[in-house]
C-alpha cells in the first residue's frame, strides 16, 4: 500500500510546489480594470524563467536592475514588452481596460448596429463564448489578426524602429509590422480611401518631447477589435498614444472611435506599460501557420463537436 | 495505484484552481476545474501554433486503448515553461494531468506531465528553480 502511494504523493508534492500556489515577487502588477491583471502573477507564468528566441534567458532592464533615467526625446526605440510580467498582454477575455465581462459589456455604447453585429459575432471567449464548433472567429483560420487586434489580443514582444519618417512596429505575435508615417503627411479621408487594409493606414505626430500621438483608419472591416469579438467598421478610427514615461518604459493608450457601431469613443487600454528589454533580446517566433490551425481545428473538432457553452 | 492516483485527483481539486495560458480558441469545451491524472504512451508531440498538441494512449484494465489527445498553449509560452520540441518522443511513458472536455471524449488540456524519473513538466507552471526538460 506505502509503495502505491508514492507516485501520488509526488504528484501532490509537484503540485503544491507549482507556481500556481506559490506567492511570486517582482514589480508591482500594473494598475486597470481587467481580467489579466490581478496583483497576484498569473497561473503558469513563472517570472523567474523567460528565453528569448535564441533560447537565452532575458528579462526587462528594470528586472534586471537598471533604474529609469530620464525619457529620452522623440524615441520609442527599442525591444519591448508588457511589464511586469511579459503575458500581461494576453487578454483573451477582452483588454484590460474594456475585458468582456457582464459587467464592462453594460458599459459598451454600442449603436444597434453595433449590438446586432456583436451579438453576430461567435467567440471563444468574453459574453459570446459559444461551443468551439459555432466560433466564427476570422483568425481562427489564421486570417490576418489584423489592427487594433494585434494590440488588444496577444500583445507580447514589440520592436520599435525609427528612421526619418517614420515609426516601424515589429510585432511578435503573427511576425507582422506596421508602419507610422511621421512625414508629416495627413491621415487619409474616409471617402478616399479606396483600399481598406487589414493594418490601415497610419500617422503620428509628436505632440511633446515625449508623447507620440499616432491615428489609423482604413481598416479591413472583417477583423475584430479584440478576442470577443467587438465589431467595427469601415469608419473606424483608432488613437493610440505612446507617452514615454522614462528611460525604461512607455505607456499606451488606445482609443476607438466609430459612429456606425459605438455611440461615443472608448478605450480598451488606458496606459498599459510596456517595458524595455536588452538591445539583445530576439523576439521568439509566433506565427499562425495555416496548415497548422487547419491540424488544430480539426483535431479539435474531431473530439469536441457540439459542447454546450457555459 | 490507479485508485491512488484518483484519490489524489479530486484531493487536488480543491486545492488548485490554475488560471491556464491557453488563449487563442474557445474554453466552452472544457471541464474548467475538473482534473485526470492518466498513464499512458506517447504517440505523438506537435509542437505549433497555435497550440501544442500531445497524443498518447492510454489502456485500461480491461486492455482497451484510448487514444488521447490533449493541448497546451503556443510554443512562446511553454518554452519558457522549460517544455521544447524535444520533449517528447513516441514511446514515451507518461503520466499526465488533464483538464478534460466535457463529452466525455479522450481530450483535454494538458495540465503537467511526469516522466518515470520523477521530471515533471508544468503546462501551467514550474518551480522556479525546476531543471530544464
Amino acid at each position: 500500500m506505502l509503495k502505491h502511494l508514492v507516485a501520488p504523493t509526488v504528484l501532490l508534492a509537484a503540485l503544491a510546489l507549482s507556481p500556481v500556489t506559490r506567492a511570486q515577487g517582482g514589480r508591482p502588477a500594473q494598475q486597470g480594470a481587467g481580467n489579466n491583471q490581478q496583483a497576484a502573477p498569473a497561473a503558469g507564468q513563472n517570472e523567474n524563467i523567460h528565453l528569448d528566441g535564441w533560447e537565452r534567458p532575458a528579462q526587462s532592464l528594470a528586472a534586471s536592475g537598471q533604474k529609469p533615467g530620464p525619457a529620452p526625446v522623440h524615441d520609442l526605440s527599442g525591444t519591448w514588452e508588457p511589464v511586469p510580467r511579459y503575458r500581461d498582454g494576453v487578454f483573451a477575455s477582452g483588454p484590460r481596460d474594456m475585458p468582456s465581462d457582464a459587467k464592462h459589456e453594460a458599459l459598451m455604447p454600442y449603436t444597434p448596429l453595433g449590438k446586432q453585429m456583436m451579438n453576430s459575432h461567435k467567440a471563444g471567449f468574453g459574453v459570446n463564448i459559444a461551443p468551439i464548433s459555432q466560433i466564427n472567429d476570422p483568425f481562427d483560420h489564421c486570417d490576418p489578426i489584423g489592427f487594433p487586434r494585434i494590440e488588444l489580443f496577444n500583445l507580447r514582444g514589440l520592436q520599435i524602429v525609427q528612421t526619418k519618417d517614420e515609426v516601424l512596429l515589429l510585432y511578435q505575435n503573427t511576425r507582422t509590422w506596421r508602419n507610422i508615417w511621421t512625414d508629416g503627411r495627413p491621415l487619409p479621408k474616409l471617402d478616399e480611401i479606396v483600399e481598406p487594409r487589414w493594418f490601415g493606414y497610419s500617422v503620428g505626430k509628436w505632440v511633446d518631447d515625449t508623447t507620440l500621438v499616432v491615428e489609423t483608419d482604413g481598416l479591413n472591416d472583417t477583423t475584430w477589435i479584440d478576442n470577443t469579438g467587438r465589431p467595427h467598421s469601415d469608419e473606424l478610427v483608432v488613437e493610440e498614444t505612446f507617452h514615454r514615461v522614462d528611460s525604461l518604459d512607455f505607456d499606451l493608450t488606445i482609443k476607438i472611435t466609430d459612429p456606425k457601431m459605438y455611440t461615443e469613443p472608448w478605450y480598451p487600454l488606458k496606459n498599459f506599460r510596456m517595458g524595455q528589454n536588452a538591445p539583445s533580446f530576439d523576439i521568439r517566433e509566433m506565427i499562425c501557420a495555416v496548415s497548422e490551425q487547419e491540424n488544430f481545428n480539426t483535431l479539435l473538432q474531431n473530439v469536441v463537436p457540439s459542447s454546450p457553452a457555459k | 495505484m490507479k485508485r491512488a492516483f484518483k484519490f489524489i485527483s479530486i484531493l487536488s481539486l480543491g486545492f488548485f484552481l490554475p488560471v491556464l495560458l491557453f488563449a487563442h480558441h474557445g474554453s466552452s469545451a472544457f471541464d474548467t476545474g475538473k482534473k485526470l491524472t492518466l498513464a499512458g504512451t506517447v504517440t505523438e508531440w506537435f509542437w505549433a501554433n497555435p497550440h501544442c498538441f500531445l497524443k498518447f494512449d492510454v489502456k485500461n484494465e480491461q486492455g482497451e486503448v484510448a487514444h488521447w489527445i490533449a493541448e497546451t498553449s503556443n510554443p512562446p509560452d511553454m518554452a519558457n515553461l522549460g517544455w521544447t520540441k524535444q520533449s517528447f518522443k513516441p514511446g514515451d511513458e507518461v503520466t499526465v494531468v488533464v483538464e478534460p472536455v466535457k463529452n466525455g471524449r479522450p481530450a483535454g488540456r494538458v495540465l503537467q506531465v511526469t516522466f518515470p524519473d520523477g521530471r515533471t513538466l508544468h503546462a501551467t507552471g514550474r518551480p522556479p528553480d525546476a531543471p530544464k526538460q
